[in-house]
């Protein structure tokens, strides 16, 4: 019998070592030097804007001592003008294109979390790919997105004017910094992509849960069988019907949905916490994830399975867009009803010539064969649930209430 | 058993109302919870309150309550139908009851096929439309046959049926499709 224990606790172990697929299968580590770069890259844009300073003035500089910056002005308000800071950077095959995205609006505090980060990540990736030159696939444009927090005005105007039969894949990166774990995001299902990404994962990444059956509802944002999505600046991508893979720190929970935190205190973003003071606090790691991040994206575009990988993506996609969701179903439950309308109509008449025929006898017929007094009426002239024959007992019965005697 | 409880008609007002809201709740569990964790997320937002580990007790709640107040309701507006058809002879608690017992396995059929969204994705998007259509009219023509039989004869039974059609066709419209 000890036997057996012992075996049985072996082969427990043996599957526990085989099962356990760590999250992140890659074995490079976090470049110290692009961590320390990270740190002070955040550092001084969230002073930039603590002393109001021109945030864009400053990031187009830095972008353009890596390649020229290509500035895309668009008007999102009556009055308003925001502009999209674009890097392109060539590869091996120009017909397809990889977009790298960032917003570097802020709305609340320094913006340290939501999105200096993600812009420290993007620059980071500029600048190890802009090293690589034809080694990448496709050409790459990394964009700074602006007025994303307004309704995601920047990257709904790249779309408009991008030929998206042209893009393959859109990566975002947003609110990096603060939040439990790092997440991946691609599509509401296991695809290539999500499998790739992780395997080149340089630091601890999970792949967002799919939310299967718990999140039922249809949501706005066209993705169907799906949960609310986070909008950022790859949903205008994914409703052109372009891949995305969305990086986010946070926790995240198929049964109770997205929070940067579990911690109540730690979800800063878009309050006026989200600051580089609370940032190094609550997430002294900052610096690694930026780095890690930036290093698992330029890993992701210099595999060998990527340009396989991308190509593949849109297959991937799951086919559930507003037509095919709301339109057809409810067109075939239109025609079940005009179908139900017609037999009614003809299984009316046929009754209306049965009665020509019929009888009009009462139906006296009733499911309780006792029913109650007080609860069903009765015309034998005394009130509700009053006896009539000197003892306690209801003394309605079936023939009272139904065949008007008495 | 089904003879006590033909007897006993207080009892089984209790059982089917009870039957009703059970079935309710297993019926739109999803959205419940659903609902009690966007609202949740939400509170932890604005104004820092974690009630995250409360949303599977809230949406249990929040259901119950719901399918009570729709206990309440449906009888009532059988009775209003009946009032509306002039079909005065029709006992309105049985009526009403009957009507509680249909809406009841109309829940369960419908929670029973949303749970395969558990499993699949694949009926989620047509089935959520066509399911409670599909299963209304079953339940509606189930409805029909057995209370012409007890409370309609020859001559009254059309109007009825067409009454009862119009109804049923109406709310199909607005709910099933339009909504």
């Amino acid at each position: 019998m000890k036997k057996f224990f012992v075996i049985l606790a072996l082969a427990a172990i043996c599957c526990t070592a085989v099962c356990a697929v760590p999250a992140f299968a890659s074995e490079q580590s976090v470049d110290s030097a692009l961590v320390d770069e990270a740190y002070s890259f955040v550092n001084e844009l969230c002073q930039l804007r603590r002393n109001d300073g021109d945030v864009q003035a400053w990031l187009t500089t830095k972008l353009q001592s890596i390649l020229p910056v290509y500035e895309q002005s668009f008007p999102y308000n009556e009055n308003s003008k925001g502009t999209n800071l674009i890097v392109s950077v060539k590869g091996a095959d120009s017909s397809r294109k990889i977009v790298v995205g960032a917003h570097y609006d802020f709305n609340g505090g320094e913006g340290a979390s939501d999105n200096a980060c993600g812009v420290a990540a993007l620059y980071l990736t500029l600048k190890q790919v802009a090293q690589l030159g034809s080694m990448l696939p496709y050409d790459v444009d990394f964009v700074a997105f602006g007025s994303e927090e307004a309704g995601l005005y920047g990257s709904q105007y790249y779309v408009d004017n991008v030929s998206a039969d042209k893009v393959s894949l859109m990566i975002n990166l947003d609110c990096i910094g603060i939040g439990d774990d790092v997440f991946v995001m691609c599509e509401n299902k296991r695809t290539q992509l999500a499998d790739l990404i992780l395997d080149n994962a340089a630091l601890p990444l999970k792949e967002k849960p799919y939310a299967k059956g718990t999140y039922w509802q249809y949501d706005a944002y066209g993705y169907g069988y799906y949960e609310a999505v986070q909008g950022s600046d790859h949903t205008p991508f994914r409703l052109a019907g372009i891949p995305v893979a969305f990086f986010f720190a946070g926790t995240y929970s198929a049964r109770w949905g997205y929070a940067q935190s579990s911690v109540a205190e730690y979800n800063v973003f878009n309050t006026d916490r989200d600051t580089f003071d609370i940032l190094v606090k609550e997430c002294p790691q900052f610096g690694e994830r930026v780095a890690g991040i930036s290093q698992t994206i330029v890993s992701t575009l210099t595999s060998d399975k990527f340009a396989a990988v991308a190509d593949n993506a849109r297959n991937e996609l799951l086919n559930l867009n507003g037509w095919y969701g709301i339109l057809w179903p409810s067109v075939a439950a239109a025609v079940i009803l005009a179908a139900c309308a017609v037999g009614a109509y003809m299984y009316h008449r046929k009754l209306q010539k049965k009665a020509l025929l019929g009888t009009a006898e009462v139906k006296n017929q009733a499911v309780f064969d006792k029913p109650d007094a007080n609860d069903i009426f009765s015309f034998d002239g005394t009130a509700k649930g009053a006896s009539n024959n000197g003892d306690n007992a209801p003394s309605d019965s079936i023939d009272d209430i139904f065949t008007f005697k008495k | 058993m089904f003879n006590k409880l033909r007897s006993n008609y207080k009892l089984s007002r209790v059982l089917v109302r009870i039957a009703f809201v059970l079935a309710y709740m297993f019926c739109n569990w999803q959205a419940g919870l659903l609902a009690a964790t966007q609202t949740c997320d939400l509170l932890l937002y604005t104004s820092g309150i974690n009630l995250t580990a409360w949303c599977v007790p809230i949406a249990l709640v929040a259901q119950m309550l719901i399918g009570a107040v729709l206990m309440l309701i449906v009888p009532f507006l059988a009775n209003t139908f009946l009032n509306a058809s002039r079909f005065y002879n029709v006992p309105r608690a049985e009526y009403g009851l009957l009507a509680l017992l249909f809406f009841t396995i109309y829940y369960l059929i419908c929670g029973a096929l949303k749970s395969l969204n558990l499993i699949t994705p694949l009926l989620l998007v047509w089935g959520g439309i066509l399911f409670p259509v599909l299963v209304s009219l079953g339940c509606t023509v189930w409805f029909y046959r057995v209370t012409a039989k007890l409370y309609f004869n020859d001559v009254t039974a059309p109007f009825y049926f067409r009454n009862l059609a119009i109804v049923y066709l109406i709310c199909a419209a607005v709910f099933g499709v339009i909504l």
